[in-house]
């Protein structure tokens, strides 16, 4: 049988840890979430002389204190799980931040090797670090690599493997505590050694303590007698500032790692970077090079991404409609109408998504392995800090104008969970290409020559309620508190494609088989719900549904076919169109006589106010809910946005019948 | 190298009264600034985080953007970080030779370690 060994890959962010995985694991990975949190677990295999690697990439973390669920993850899995090695990636141009982390494993049970990467970038910064020296130093092995360039990496393979199966010593020289802090911490160990729960080691967890963590203390505290935990508690107490001098430790540590390894110039160059940064983080340059950035994303799902949509619609699914509905033709109608119009138009919705997420997803994976997406954050952090978001929410939110559903997926490059629960709260409110359409096609009927007018207005109403309710949200539920602005502004490199594609690739996939489960399932049930009983849609269960609604649809002058129409528009919100010539009975063409007959200006416009604010798509709040992992939260934003459009359109509605305004 | 200069100032806990004294918020300084660290101020997670990054009492750090609103990028440990101002307002200076950099290159900022 072959032996397995398991290996958890740790590193701070922007070190090319995700390059050494893909490295490493190839097309053997799995990408899922950690158990019970939002944060992307990714694990995968190799096979390497007859050993089967298991590798779990650990989420990038700066330190192993619980500052964030992140670090949690981090810390326990090498604490729980027992990983045979632990590989710290760390970037050879921020060596010594970067071992900042090694400092924090070096005391956990589980052998560290460290791959030292992006020697090529340092290099070109001047800094030379003699990798043999480092080993010497800290007492573990340490293995130069250029993972974009694939080197390195057997090496990696390799170290691991002598360190697992015991062919080679380990032997680290673990920092230690500085003198002023040792005793109170031997003595804060003995206070709790009996009370430490397994398999947590009781030095680690003292240290802890003394840091502050709060996670570790609430353990802690829960497990001590009341008498003990006083005289811990008295001990953290007069030892509050301990952090800072635990960090200085671990630093003074580093300096004396790197002192012989690591030579750097004197008077560095001019970098590239500087250069860059001058441009992208300028107040107004930096605006600029973003609305390039966003102007070229749009060029290109313009360009590419509409008139693929299209022509798979056109020529794959159209055409495979017709022929199965040849094929079911002696068949019961109901078969044919499920087939066809339930799931096949479920599926054909779902694989229209296909152009427009490979699009996206490329574009942010481009920004953000080029190093961009922080200058972009940075930039636009002042006017994203007052609705509570984070710099990096606009960049998706941005994205929302084109499809709510890659913007919802893309806040997974905000770090912070609350900004980005907000961010994916607020992502339905800004008008997607298709609302757009139907706005576009509806205004023009109802309104003629104010037609313009009236979608501009639109379009802004969505935007002002976006802002007021990250204001209301960010002060309500979230009492206000800011989230701290810290962030790393990594040195802009060349891309890497494999990288890039990968994350593309795994991103798409992940949508088809979540998303697109539900949004079949979704596809089918309105079907079956406008198809039965009898032989009409007026007939059926949803219309009503519809007719049940009326009172509220009442309110915004709305009878039950516009509220129908209104509804259909969960699966598509273009199926708004096709719904509403089917139930005022016209073809599309002389739906607009159809409709500003039945239907007053005033009612239109609370109609289109509605529709602008309504619920999101299946396919968004499928999203929704793979992201957030949370049934509560994906029915709080449906029910919010329910609760605001039918507020807003009745407002509309009634303010236009008290002013006698188109009635 | 800079790290032989950071242990030493490392070596004495808290910096000397009279520097204490001259010590003020990141966040009032203009680009260009080069200073040490002098002490962390606000909760113990952004210390946390903080201390984390390499803001440690003594370690040389120097601003590159600071438009008096909005965030700033400072550099330190050989990286760029964006603070937001409120975050930056916490870490209190100390200026190193008198603050400003003597031989103010005009394209930007260069790297640590040359004085």
């Amino acid at each position: 049988m072959d032996k397995e060994i398991l290996v958890a890959l740790a590193g701070q962010p922007n070190v090319g840890k995700t390059t050494v995985f893909n490295l490493l694991t190839g097309l053997n990975q799995h990408v899922g979430n950690w158990p019970g949190k939002t944060i992307e677990k990714k694990a995968g295999t190799l096979r390497h002389n007859g050993t089967v690697y298991r590798i779990v990439d650990l989420p990038g973390t700066y330190s192993l204190t619980a500052n964030s669920p992140e670090e949690i993850i981090a810390r326990d899995f090498i604490i729980k799980e027992r990983p045979d090695v632990v590989v710290a990636i760390i970037g050879a141009a921020t060596l010594e931040r970067n071992l900042y982390l090694v400092a924090e494993l070096l005391p956990l049970p589980a052998p560290v090797v460290i791959g030292v990467n992006m020697i090529d970038v340092a290099k070109r910064e001047q800094i030379h670090i003699e990798t043999d020296v480092l080993e010497a130093a800290i007492g573990v092995p340490v293995v130069p690599m250029v993972a974009t360039k694939n080197q390195g990496v057997r090496e990696l393979v390799e170290a691991v493997d002598a360190l697992a199966t015991g062919r080679r010593d380990y032997a680290p020289r673990i920092p230690q505590i500085r003198e002023d802090h040792r005793d109170v911490l031997e003595a804060l160990e003995a206070l709790i050694r009996e009370s430490v729960p397994e398999p947590y080691p009781s030095h680690w967890t003292a240290l802890k303590l003394l840091e502050g963590d709060r996670e570790m203390t609430a353990l802690v505290r829960g497990r001590l007698p009341d008498d003990a935990w006083e005289q811990v508690h008295e001990l953290l107490k007069a030892h509050e500032d301990a952090i800072i001098d635990i960090a200085g430790g671990r630093y003074e540590w580093i300096g004396r790692m790197t002192r012989a390894a690591l030579a750097r110039p004197h008077t560095g160059p001019v970098t590239l970077t500087e250069r860059l940064d001058r441009v992208a983080t300028h107040p107004l340059w930096g605006l600029g090079v973003l609305a390039l950035a966003l102007l070229l994303i749009f060029w290109l799902t313009y360009t590419i991404g509409t008139p693929l949509q299209d022509a798979i619609e056109e020529h794959l699914v159209a055409p495979l409609g017709d022929r199965l509905a040849e094929l079911l033709a002696g068949q019961p109608p109901w078969l044919s109408g499920l087939v066809v119009d339930g799931i096949l138009t479920g599926a054909g919705t779902v694989l229209t998504f296909f152009p427009i997420l490979v699009i996206f997803f490329a574009s942010m994976g481009l920004l953000e392995d080029l190093g961009y997406m922080s200058r972009a954050a940075y930039v636009m952090d002042r006017f994203m800090h007052a609705m509570g978001l984070h710099g990096r929410s606009f960049l998706p939110l941005f994205l929302g104008f084109g499809c709510n559903v890659p913007a919802v997926i893309g806040t997974r490059i905000i770090d912070s969970r609350r900004p980005r629960l907000l961010t994916i709260l607020l992502a339905p409110l800004i008008p997607c290409t298709a609302r757009l359409v139907v706005i576009a096609f509806l205004a023009p009927i109802f309104f003629g020559d104010r037609a313009t007018l009236v979608a501009g207005g639109l379009v802004l109403l969505n935007l002002v309620v976006f802002a007021a309710l990250g204001v209301a949200v960010n002060h309500l539920v979230f009492r206000g508190e800011s989230v701290a602005f810290i962030m790393e502004l990594p040195l802009y490199h060349v891309p890497n494609v494999r990288t890039i594609a990968l994350g593309v690739w795994q991103r798409t996939a992940e949508f088809f088989r979540k998303a697109g489960t539900i949004i079949l399932i979704v596809s089918v049930v309105l079907w079956a719900l406008s198809s039965f009983p009898g032989e009409t849609v007026e007939e059926s269960v949803l219309a009503q549904f519809g007719r049940w609604l009326d009172p509220v649809g009442q309110l915004m002058g709305l009878g039950w076919r516009a509220v129908l129409a209104m509804l259909t528009s969960f699966l598509a919100k273009e199926n708004t169109i096709a719904s509403l010539a089917v139930l005022y009975g016209a073809g599309q063409s002389d739906l607009a006589g159809a409709l500003s007959a039945a239907i007053t200006p005033a009612a239109a416009l609370s109609f289109l106010v509605a529709q602008m604010l309504f619920v999101p798509c299946a396919a968004t709040v499928a999203v929704i809910w793979q992201e957030t992992r949370s049934w509560s939260w994906t029915g709080f934003s449906v029910g919010l946005l329910l609760v605001i459009s039918i507020s807003a359109g009745t407002l509309v509605y009634q303010t236009a019948r008290l002013i006698g305004w188109g009635v | 190298m800079e790290n032989n200069r950071q242990d030493e100032n490392l070596g004495s806990q808290v910096p000397p009264q009279d520097k204490a004294d001259q010590s003020v918020p990141l966040s009032t300084l203009p680009p260009h600034w080069l200073g040490t660290v002098h002490s962390l101020m606000g909760g113990r997670e952004l210390v946390s985080r903080l201390a984390a990054l390499g803001f440690i009492p003594g370690c040389p750090i120097e601003v590159i953007q600071n438009y008096g609103v909005g965030p700033l990028i400072v550099a330190i440990r050989d990286t760029r970080i964006a603070l937001g101002r409120q975050e930056a307002e916490k870490v209190q200076v100390c200026p190193l030779n008198g603050g400003e950099r003597p031989h103010h290159r005009r394209h930007g900022p260069h790297r640590w370690g040359h004085r």
